[in-house]
C-alpha cells in the first residue's frame, strides 16, 4: 500500500471517531420524531379508520351517478357513431347532395361534427348525474320507510355494484365508437385534416371521398362490432367479480400500469404509419393516385382500434378499482 | 401487540450510534447529518409496518437514510439548475463555509485536521461509490453485507470501492502534490 493510501485510510478512520463523538441520544431522537407523545396514533392511518356513514353514503351518491353518467355518455357517443355512419355510407359526403335534408350535418367541417357529438355526450353526462343523484336518494328513503332490513350502506353498495357492469361496457364502447369513427374520418377522408374535407372539387383526377369511406365504412363497422364485444366481455367480468369475489387474470392485467403506456405506444406506431401513407383524398405531388393496400389499412385500423381500447380499458378499470377500494366493495 | 412506539423504539436502540455515525460521514458536516438521520428516522417510522422482519432493521434503516440521502443530492441538483426556490446563504457566497461545512474549494495541502480532508474528499466521490466506501472502509461492513443492502451483485461492489479509492486517491494526489504526503503522514504540517 502506497504513502497516499495510507494517509487516505488515516483520514478516513480519523472522520470515523470524529463522526462517534457527541452523538446524540436515542431518546433526543425519539423525542425530536414525536415518539415519546401518548397521543399519537399507532399507525398513520388510524384516525381515518372511523368515517362517519353519512361520508360514505355521499360518496356512494357520487360514484354510483358518475358511474351511470359515464354509461349515459358512452350510449350517446355509440349512437353518434352509428348515425354518422349512416348517413355517411347511405347519405351525403358528395357535395352535390346538397338537396338532402342531412346536408348540414355533412356539409360542415369534421371539428364541426366533432364539436356537435363531443356537447350531445357532454349534455348526456350532466343529465344522467342529475337523474341518478336523485334515484340514489328516492332509493335511501324508499328503504329507511319500508323498514327494510338491509341498511342503506348496504343499498348503496347494492346500486353501486349494479350500474358497474353499465358503466364499464357503454363507457369503453362509447369513447372507443366515437375514437373508431372520427380517426377513420380524419384519416381516410381528410386530406385536409382536421379542416373542410368536403368543400373540394375532387372531380379532376382527385379520389371521391365517397367511395373512400365506402371502402372503409366495412371496417369501421367491424371495429366497432369488436369492440362492443370486447366492452361486453369485460363488463361480464367485472359483474362476475362482485359474484365470485375474485378478480380474473385478465381484468388484473388490463389494470396494470403498464396498460395504458402500452395503448399509447401502439397509438403513436399507428398514427405515424398513418401520417406517412395518408395521401387524402386529394392526391397531390408524385405519388399520384397510389393508395397502400387494402390489408395495410385493415391493418391499421385493427392496431388504432386496439390502442384505443387499451388506453381506454385501462383508465376505466384503474377508475373502478379506485372506486371499490375507497367504497370497501 | 406490542405498540408500535415501544416496537421502533426497542429496535432502534442498539443501531442507533452506529446509524448517526454513518449519516455524517455521507453528508459534508456533522450538522447536515445529524438532520438527514432524523428525517431517515422519521420516514422510517412512519413506514415500519412494511417491516416484516425485526432482524432486518439495521440493514432497512440503512436503506432508508441512504435513500433519504439520495433524495437530498437530487433536490441539490435540481436546485443548482434551476435556481428560481429559496437560496441559500452558502450558494450566495459561493461555496463559503458555514458552520464547520466543508467544501471541496477549502481543501488545502495545509489542511491539518484529517477530518477535514476526509470528508472534503469523500465529497467528490458519487453518491453510490461513497456509501459502498463509508460501509466498507468506517463501518466495517463486508462485502457481501453492502451487495445484499444495495440490492447489487459482490462484484459491482468492489467495482465500486475500487473506483471509489481510486478517485480518493486521485483527488489526495491532485490537493496534495507529491511533495506533500510524507509531510502530512509525519505530522510536521500545521
Amino acid at each position: 500500500m502506497s504513502t497516499l493510501d495510507n494517509l487516505v485510510t488515516t483520514d478516513l478512520a480519523a472522520l470515523a471517531n470524529d463522526n462517534r463523538r457527541q452523538l446524540p441520544t436515542v431518546d433526543k431522537t425519539s423525542r425530536s420524531i414525536g415518539l415519546n407523545r401518548d397521543d399519537l396514533p399507532t399507525r398513520p392511518d388510524e384516525s381515518r379508520e372511523h368515517v362517519p356513514g353519512e361520508l360514505v353514503l355521499v360518496s356512494m351518491s357520487r360514484v354510483f351517478a358518475h358511474r351511470i353518467a359515464r354509461a349515459a355518455s358512452g350510449a350517446t357517443a355509440m349512437v353518434c357513431a352509428a348515425v354518422l355512419l349512416i348517413v355517411f355510407k347511405f347519405g351525403g359526403l358528395d357535395y352535390s347532395e346538397r338537396d338532402r335534408w342531412w346536408h348540414w350535418l355533412t356539409e360542415p367541417s369534421i371539428v364541426f361534427l366533432g364539436t356537435l357529438v363531443g356537447v350531445l355526450v357532454l349534455g348526456a353526462h350532466v343529465v344522467a348525474n342529475g337523474i341518478a343523484e336523485r334515484v340514489f336518494e328516492r332509493s335511501l328513503h324508499q328503504s329507511i320507510d319500508r323498514d327494510r332490513v338491509a341498511g342503506p350502506l348496504d343499498l348503496g353498495k347494492r346500486l353501486i355494484r349494479r350500474a358497474d357492469g353499465w358503466a364499464v361496457v357503454l363507457g369503453i364502447t362509447g369513447v372507443m365508437s366515437f375514437m373508431i369513427m372520427f380517426g377513420v374520418l380524419v384519416f381516410v377522408l381528410g386530406g385536409e385534416r382536421w379542416s373542410l374535407f368536403l368543400d373540394r372539387d375532387y372531380r379532376f383526377g382527385m379520389i371521391s371521398p365517397k367511395s373512400v369511406f365506402t371502402d372503409r365504412s366495412r371496417d369501421i363497422a367491424i371495429a366497432i362490432a369488436l369492440c362492443l364485444a370486447a366492452a361486453i366481455a369485460i363488463g361480464r367480468a367485472c359483474v362476475a367479480e362482485h359474484r365470485s369475489h375474485r378478480r380474473s387474470w385478465w381484468i388484473r392485467l388490463l389494470e396494470h400500469g403498464t396498460t395504458v403506456p402500452t395503448g399509447v405506444l401502439l397509438a403513436l406506431v399507428t398514427l405515424t404509419i398513418g401520417f406517412s401513407l395518408d395521401v387524402g383524398t386529394i392526391a397531390q405531388g408524385s405519388r399520384g393516385n397510389v393508395w397502400p393496400s387494402s390489408e395495410l389499412r385493415s391493418a391499421l385500423t385493427v392496431s388504432g382500434g386496439a390502442a384505443v381500447l387499451l388506453v381506454v380499458t385501462g383508465f376505466t378499470l384503474i377508475r373502478r378499482r379506485r372506486e371499490h377500494e375507497r367504497m370497501g366493495l | 401487540m406490542e405498540p408500535r412506539n415501544e416496537r421502533f423504539r426497542r429496535l432502534i436502540e442498539p443501531v442507533h450510534d452506529k446509524a448517526v455515525a454513518f449519516a455524517r460521514c455521507l453528508c459534508r458536516s456533522r450538522a447536515d447529518g445529524d438532520d438527514l438521520f432524523q428525517e431517515s428516522v422519521l420516514r422510517a417510522f412512519t413506514k415500519l409496518d412494511g417491516l416484516r422482519d425485526d432482524g432486518a432493521f439495521r440493514p432497512w434503516l440503512y436503506r432508508v437514510v441512504i435513500s433519504v440521502h439520495r433524495n437530498r443530492c437530487r433536490r441539490e441538483l435540481w436546485r443548482r439548475l434551476i435556481p428560481f426556490g429559496e437560496v441559500d446563504e452558502a450558494s450566495e457566497a459561493g461555496g463559503a463555509q458555514i458552520s464547520g461545512d466543508y467544501r471541496v474549494s477549502d481543501w488545502s495541502p495545509d489542511a491539518a485536521d484529517a477530518t477535514q480532508r476526509a470528508r472534503a474528499a469523500l465529497a467528490v466521490l458519487p453518491a453510490v461509490q461513497r456509501e459502498a466506501i463509508v460501509l466498507f472502509e468506517i463501518e466495517g461492513w463486508q462485502v457481501d453485507e453492502i451487495a445484499a443492502l444495495h440490492r447489487v451483485s459482490i462484484s459491482a461492489v468492489k467495482s465500486r470501492l475500487a473506483r471509489g479509492r481510486e478517485r480518493l486517491r486521485v483527488f489526495y494526489e491532485k490537493q496534495l502534490g507529491t511533495a506533500g504526503v510524507p509531510s502530512l503522514i509525519s505530522g510536521d504540517s500545521p
